[in-house]
This record gives structure tokens, C-alpha cells and sequence, in this order.
């Protein structure tokens, strides 16, 4: 990861920084979560890239004018969110299918340093998961995944554009699916 | 041990969630205090929904190459257009040549088209370039141009490795190049790409780019114009006519 401090509007008038160094704040903390929603949308990895990179010059100029910073998280993801639901309704950027299950095992074994024998067990374990993940309806997975990383169902909400009782469904209905699938 | 009815998925979950309304949350808590199995499930909930955040946490994230740089460059261009002539990183490459021939291309086929529609002309028309609407109270710049001599009908694809120039809208043209009226100067323009084309005069002056009289033979005029790191045009610059060929 490149340094996050390059140099950002050194020279600007201070008034004018404070949007670049939010916009770096919230690409250092979220840029890899949205890029792993994003692949769970089944958004290939160089479509994820202008998305992610259009949701952030997004957000800067959402701040550059001024806008509303409450919860900028829920913001980012709503708009990155709706981005790859107009790629994928575009007749050039279909959906990639589900995720490759190497690139996610590589990321796992990365993670969380395993012994072989735990590695192999776990390994399995997250492909059934995994492709169990895959089989939900499109907003059980949404709603899952963004609850997995942490958001509250108000936010989750805000990004689907869903009720919060919907947002609570969604997230019951999808566990017990996924339990049975397991 | 409780007589009354266990507390149901969806509320543990909630409750996990901290999702639990007020009311919600002091059944559920009195009920836990006094039920293992149900302080069971909730762990098992608990395990669950971690084992799905890791699994989450394991897709890989790698960025592109510079994306980081690409996304920095970009703010710092929004942030001041004008300065964003004077860089010279290279940024922006996924345009391809061929999103910047299409977007030139269209813009010739926009000209033809109105030259269709154009009427009366005159001979030997001068003609100036005049800044866009949003800029007529600045001073317009006249760049004389002698379209007297017919233009080689050729497109010249030109890299220029030359410092980037800008249509910033705040301030005058930057090399000749002038803001194309249907342009954005917010965006940023750090890519050096010209493309040479052949328009007609009336062309030019229907989309405000130039001010002149009609002329009878609507002449070829050879123009640059700059493309934006989008591949959309951004800025035009006549050339005198006898010097394209
Ligand atoms: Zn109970």
C-alpha cells in the first residue's frame, strides 16, 4: 500500500484539503471491504477498480460541495453499490459469476496462518460457506456480507434501500438458509 | 428451568446485531439470564456469523497498480484544475486510444452533421475563436485563422509529450486550446492527448467555438482538439490551414 500522507494538498488553502484527506481516510479503511462486496456482487476485479476508484471521486466532490458527512461509510457503499448495479445491468458487464474459490482459499490461508491439517479442515468448511454464500437471494447475501463487515441495519438500510425490518429479514433468513446448506 | 417459550432465532440474532428494540431488549435479557439453552444458541449465532466474516474477510482486495496514486491525482486535479496542466504524471491510461478515437470521431460526425443543416455561405471568411457561454464576460481571445486553403481530408492520431494543457474554465486558454461549449472544465484534463481533425468552419461556428460570417464555400479548417483523461474532448485549437498541410 502506497503511503497514505503523499503529499496531499500541502499547498492548498486548508480549507480545501480537509476533503482529500477525508476521501484518503475512508479509501485507507474501506477500499479493500468494498472491493470484497463488491466481488460478492460478482463484480469482476477491473470493474471493481473504477468503481471503487469512481465511489471515492465521488465522495470527493460530494465533500468538495459541501455535503453531508454523516456516515460517510453507508455513503460510499451506497454509491458504489448502485454503480455495480448499473455495470451489471449494462449490457457490456455482466455478472463474473461467483468468486474463484483459489483466489478466496490464497486470501484465507494469508489471513490467519493455519496449520496444514486445520488449513485443509477450514479450507473446505469456507468453500461450502462460500458457495453457500452464493446461493442466497441476491439481498440475503447484500445484507450478510454487509453485515459481516461490521455495518448496523440502519446502514445497511441506507445502502439497499431497504426498510430496517427488511434489512432484519433478510439477515435471519439468509443464516438459517446458510445453516442449512452447510 | 423456564416454562415459557424459548426466545426465537430472529430475536438472537437481533440481539447479537444490537439490533433489539427497547422492549425487545429487556425480554431478552431477562430471558437469557435464566436460560442456558437459549444462551447457547446465541453463541452458536455468535460463532456462525463470525465464520461468515471470515470467510468475507478472506476474498482478496488487491487493488490495481496505482490506484491509489490514480485516485490522489484525480482529487488533486479537482481540487485545482488550473495546476492540473502543469503535471506530467502519467495517470489515467485505461481510456483507451480507441475510447479517444471514438470520442473524436464523434465529434467529427457531430460537425457533419451540422454542416448538413448549414446554410448560405460566404467566400473568404476570417473568423475568431470566442471562449464559451460560461465565460463571456472574460475577455474574448481572437485567434485569427485564414481558412482560405482547403484542408487535407486526414486525421492525424498525435501523442504530445508535452506538459498537459488545461480548459480551465477560470482562466484563458491554455496553448491555443479553447473550451469546447458542451464541456466539462471541472474535470480534470491530464492526459496530453491531441487528435488532429478536419472540420468545417460552419461547424465550428454552430457550436460556438468560433465567431465568423457565413462563407459561400464553408471551408475545411484543420483543428487539435484535447482529450480529457475520459477520452472526451475537452478543448479545441484552430491551426492555420496553410500550416496542416
Ligand atoms: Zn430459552
Amino acid at each position: 500500500m502506497p503511503c497514505m500522507n503523499a503529499s496531499v494538498g500541502e499547498d492548498a488553502p486548508p480549507g480545501d484539503t480537509a476533503p482529500d484527506r477525508v476521501v484518503l481516510d475512508q479509501y485507507h479503511r474501506e477500499q479493500a471491504p468494498l472491493r470484497r462486496y463488491l466481488a460478492f456482487l460478482g463484480i469482476n476485479i477491473d470493474t471493481a477498480e473504477e468503481i471503487v476508484q469512481e465511489a471515492f471521486l465521488r465522495l470527493h466532490s460530494h465533500l468538495r460541495g459541501g455535503g453531508d458527512r454523516t456516515n460517510l461509510r453507508a455513503w460510499l457503499y451506497r454509491v458504489a453499490h448502485n454503480l455495480a448495479r448499473n455495470e451489471q445491468s449494462s449490457a457490456h458487464n455482466r455478472l463474473c459469476g461467483p468468486m474463484d474459490d483459489e483466489a478466496l482459499l490464497r486470501g484465507a490461508s494469508i489471513r490467519n496462518g493455519y496449520t496444514p491439517e486445520s488449513l485443509f479442515l477450514n479450507r473446505e468448511r469456507d468453500k461450502k460457506l462460500k458457495a453457500a454464500i452464493g446461493a442466497l437471494s441476491a439481498s440475503q447475501r447484500e445484507c450478510l456480507v454487509l453485515r459481516a463487515q461490521g455495518m448496523k441495519y440502519r446502514e445497511i438500510a441506507a445502502i439497499l434501500d431497504l426498510s430496517i425490518s427488511a434489512v432484519g429479514e433478510n439477515v435471519q433468513r439468509g443464516l438459517e438458509k446458510l445453516k442449512g446448506l452447510l | 428451568m423456564r416454562q415459557e417459550p424459548h426466545l426465537n432465532d430472529g430475536l438472537l440474532v437481533k440481539a447479537l446485531d444490537g439490533e433489539l428494540t427497547g422492549a425487545e431488549k429487556i425480554d431478552v435479557e431477562i430471558h437469557l439470564a435464566d436460560c442456558q439453552e437459549c444462551l447457547d444458541r446465541l453463541d452458536h449465532w455468535a460463532d456462525f456469523s463470525i465464520e461468515i466474516a471470515r470467510v468475507v474477510d478472506a476474498v482478496p482486495t488487491a487493488a490495481a497498480r496505482h490506484s491509489h496514486e490514480r485516485l490522489l491525482t484525480a482529487m488533486s486535479d479537482a481540487r485545482e484544475p488550473d495546476r492540473a496542466s502543469e503535471k506530467q504524471t502519467p495517470r489515467w491510461r485505461t481510456p483507451a486510444w480507441v475510447a479517444a478515437l471514438a470520442a473524436c470521431l464523434a465529434i467529427v460526425t457531430l460537425f457533419s452533421i451540422r454542416i448538413a443543416r448549414h446554410s448560405p455561405k460566404q467566400n473568404g471568411a476570417s473568423f475568431a475563436i470566442r471562449t464559451d457561454s460560461r465565460q463571456r464576460s472574460s475577455p474574448a481571445a481572437i485567434a485569427h485563422v485564414r481558412p482560405d486553403q482547403p484542408v487535407k481530408r486526414r486525421t492525424v492520431l498525435a501523442r504530445n509529450n508535452a506538459p498537459a494543457k488545461s480548459n480551465s474554465a477560470a482562466g484563458p486558454a491554455v496553448d491555443g486550446f479553447w473550451p469546447l461549449p458542451y464541456s466539462n472544465p471541472a474535470l480534470p484534463v491530464d492526459s496530453a492527448d491531441v487528435l488532429r481533425v478536419r472540420v468545417r468552419l460552419s461547424a465550428l461556428t454552430e457550436a460556438g467555438v468560433v465567431t465568423a460570417a457565413p462563407a459561400a464555400d464553408d471551408p475545411w479548417v484543420q483543428a487539435d482538439v484535447l482529450l480529457g483523461a475520459d477520452g472526451e474532448p475537452r478543448g479545441i485549437r484552430l491551426l492555420q490551414a496553410s500550416a496542416t498541410e
